[in-house]
């Protein structure tokens, strides 16, 4: 199964408020994939382990992984072209 | 009675704050906190702390929000503080931090266990994610009308 992490400051609400709606968007969309929520500073540890990162916390150190913006599944701004972008990615 | 309105104590919803300084008004919501025994007293300033490496303003259009929080070590148990401001406050740019925006509600968050707080931050994000939802909100004359609201758009937003 595909692994996707979302990381935040603290990783108590953003990005696990994040975690929560893209694991559903992708439940609504028949794809089956691990979606973990993490604090920034776990991040270093997992990150070879994970698919996509998607990133709440910006000019933060860039990784090997393809990324997606994590703001939008908050706000809602810009949701339907990271949304596809994540879908292409975990095909 | 939806999760979000349940979680929302009337004495945590403060409208028309006047002040200008962003410290200030997170003060005025986490002694408020404090006093009802919600987080503890290094609270605020976990707030400030984590406000200035990953701050929380989001950009929603006409009127923007902010979503101040901390650790849950300074919490004792979930809660949400919500101010309006008279005129917009300055915070900095979730996606952006170099940037400031002008924000016009703050919802202060008390999380004392993130995985069970999880269903009512994605609620709520989900009413402030319809700009229609956060204009309401920003006119909303009093606490009643305001609180009437969220409850209204939280059923619409189930």
């Amino acid at each position: 199964m595909k692994k996707v992490v979302v990381a935040c400051g603290s990783g108590v609400a953003t990005s696990q408020t994040v975690a929560s709606k893209v694991e559903s968007m992708l439940e609504n969309e028949g794809i089956n994939c691990h979606v973990e929520a993490v604090d920034i500073k776990s991040l270093d540890n997992i990150i070879d382990s994970v698919d996509v990162y998607i990133t709440i916390v910006p000019g933060s150190k860039s990784y090997d992984v393809p990324t997606v913006n994590g703001i939008a599944f908050l706000t809602g701004m810009g949701i339907d072209e990271e949304f596809e972008k994540l879908k292409n990615l975990l095909k | 009675m939806g999760i979000l309105s349940e979680s929302i104590n009337e004495d945590l919803v403060i409208l028309d704050i006047d002040e200008q300084d962003k410290e200030k008004v997170l003060q005025i919501l986490a002694n408020k906190m404090q006093e009802m025994g919600i987080v503890k007293e290094t609270y605020l300033e976990g707030v400030l702390n984590r406000e200035e490496i990953y701050p929380t303003g989001l950009l929603l259009g006409n009127y923007n929000v902010a979503i101040p929080h901390t650790e849950s070590k300074h919490v004792n148990k979930n809660a949400i503080a919500i101010a309006k401001l008279n005129r917009p406050v300055k915070f900095k740019y979730m996606a952006d931090p170099k940037m400031e925006i002008e924000v016009n509600l703050i919802f202060m968050l008390a999380i004392s266990e993130p995985k069970n707080q999880v269903p009512v931050l994605s609620l709520l994000m989900n009413i402030l994610s319809n700009q229609d939802n956060v204009s309401a909100l920003a006119r909303a004359r009093n606490k009643e009308e305001f609180l009437q609201i969220l409850k209204e758009k939280e059923v619409e937003c189930i």
